[in-house]
């Protein structure tokens, strides 16, 4: 399988902190994948989306893109966030060209490429409308169509679904195994929603605080789950991650 | 606000005005203020129409308005100009910011006229003084503005925009300037106001004309009308002005607080 990101002996600590909030971390994301990283607040999830997409700059150890060292942030790295980052003064369509743009595509290409993602997204009805108008799941799916629209090596969502309701949650999570198995697309999706982390990873890592965060990866036997097939076994298979959580 | 709650706060304000003018009407006809202080609302539109006749000190009532104007366009003009930049790239370096706050932050509290004798003597005597003081005014207002509104922008516009392939003048021009245009916005609002405060002490030394001279002018011979008719004028314009800008922000900054 081939490797699109690793991780080698990542360390991370902050000024004015003792403990690392990464220590050694070692990891591997392969093409094709969706890995799931699920941990307590504060164990250091969010400081690992951020060195892979480089906002932050290792202590010591790298992170390395087709064999590659991540020097700063990079736009074969697609990062959705939180609480979206779409830009209130620019429309649906122009949000997901924007990336294109300062790459200088030509408007043509950029058009072409707008259409296709929102046709995916189911919003090119929305096109022309600001992203203030939409809805919280429908600039959620602006947000990721604007991170696919760089054709991406790697997607990562950073808890980009926690301020959203329960059905506009499942309605985006259909929407990423969707585009996930058209696209043959790579994602991390960091979470701290279990049921989320079991739905849609093929690999779930647990971040665990202790010694400095370390990962347990976990083969997941519930990868897109119906919520219809949830049965005694998937309970306990959840519970043993949650135990190993806290 | 629906539209009930806007037309109720709307009447409100007409009632206030209505009730400062029975006021003012009521003490003037009783003569319960002497005349020479307080004119009454009739001697005040006779005094606009003939001063919009005949003018003032020889000089048409509308020449002291544009010239008023002019000076105080000028500098909020030139401020703007030089502000929004300065601003923007010292809130973005710290080098810069650390080179101009503190000077911008020593002048911002000194009062116009304390040093509009130097000014004068920097430049001279004519219109440049007088737009320099007004520019100085309307400056630090739109710069620390600009400060705030870099500041402001949120960590995720930068990451994004980075991750998606900007470079750091794209990040400049296509996220940090939309994202700070509310508070530049605010920061034009309030200079025009500074700067539109300190037009009368700019036009109090050596000025033959203005709005602001007109009073100072009519103040030295105790002619109460036309300073009245002076003060509605710029009274007037000022509200006017805020109103346009306020008209110009919702059109270019339409997503603010939403």
């Amino acid at each position: 399988m081939e490797k699109i990101i690793e991780v080698k002996d990542l360390t991370v600590t902050y000024e004015n902190d003792d403990k690392p909030t990464l220590n050694s971390l070692n990891l591997d994301i392969t093409r094709g994948e969706i890995v799931t990283v699920i941990g307590k607040s504060g164990c250091g999830k969010s400081t690992l989306l951020n060195t892979i997409a480089g906002y932050i700059e290792p202590t010591t150890g790298e992170v390395l893109l087709n064999g590659k060292p991540v020097t700063g942030p990079n736009w074969k790295l697609g990062v959705v966030f939180q609480n979206n980052a779409l830009y209130p003064w620019l429309n649906v369509a122009d949000n997901i060209g924007f990336g294109l743009k300062m790459r200088h595509f030509d408007k043509d290409a950029i058009d072409e490429r707008v259409d296709t993602l929102l046709d995916q997204v189911q919003l090119t009805d929305k096109k022309k409308d600001y992203v203030f108008s939409l809805s919280g799941g429908m600039r959620q799916r602006v947000a990721i169509a604007r991170a696919l629209a760089n054709q991406p090596q790697l997607v990562m969502f950073d808890e980009s679904f926690g301020a959203l309701d329960e059905f506009t949650r499942n309605d985006i999570h259909d929407v990423i195994l969707d585009l996930w198995k058209s696209l043959h697309l790579t994602f991390f999706i960091i979470t701290h929603d279990i049921d989320e982390a079991i739905k849609l990873g093929n690999r779930i890592m647990i971040m665990t605080p202790d010694k400095g965060s370390q990962l347990r990866v976990v083969e997941n036997p519930y990868f897109n789950i119906n919520s219809a097939d949830i049965d005694s076994d998937y309970m306990k298979f959840k519970n043993d991650i949650l135990t190993q959580i806290v | 606000m629906n539209s009930k709650g806007k037309k109720k706060y709307w009447l409100i304000t007409v009632t206030t005005w209505l009730i400062l003018f029975v006021v003012w009407q009521i003490a003037t006809s009783f003569k319960m203020v002497p005349e020479i202080l307080l004119p009454s609302p009739e001697k005040v539109v006779s005094t606009f129409v003939k001063l919009s006749e005949y003018g003032y000190n020889g000089i048409p009532l509308w020449q002291h308005f544009l010239i008023t104007m002019a000076r105080l366009l000028s500098a909020v003009v030139l401020a703007i100009i030089t502000a929004i930049p300065l601003g923007l790239i010292s809130g973005r370096i710290k080098i810069v910011y650390s080179i101009f706050d503190s000077i911008i932050q020593f002048i911002r509290p000194i009062p116009p006229l304390a040093y509009y004798t130097i000014l004068i003597l920097w430049v001279g005597i004519g219109e440049t003084s007088k737009v320099v003081l007004l520019y100085l005014a309307a400056f630090a207002p739109i710069y620390l503005a600009c400060i705030s509104g870099v500041n402001r922008v949120k960590d995720d516009y930068i990451k994004s925009a980075e991750s998606l392939g900007a470079s750091s003048k794209q990040v400049f021009f296509h996220v940090i300037f939309p994202s700070a245009l509310p508070d530049i916005f605010t920061g034009i609002r309030t200079a025009v106001g500074m700067a539109y405060t300190t037009v009368v002490a700019a036009e109090m030394v050596a000025a033959t004309y203005g709005i602001g001279w007109m009073i100072i002018n009519a103040s030295k011979y105790l002619k109460s009308d036309v300073m009245f008719v002076g003060i509605i004028i710029l009274g007037i314009t000022g509200v006017v002005l805020d109103q346009i800008l306020k008209y110009v922000e919702r059109k270019i900054v339409f997503w603010s607080g939403r």
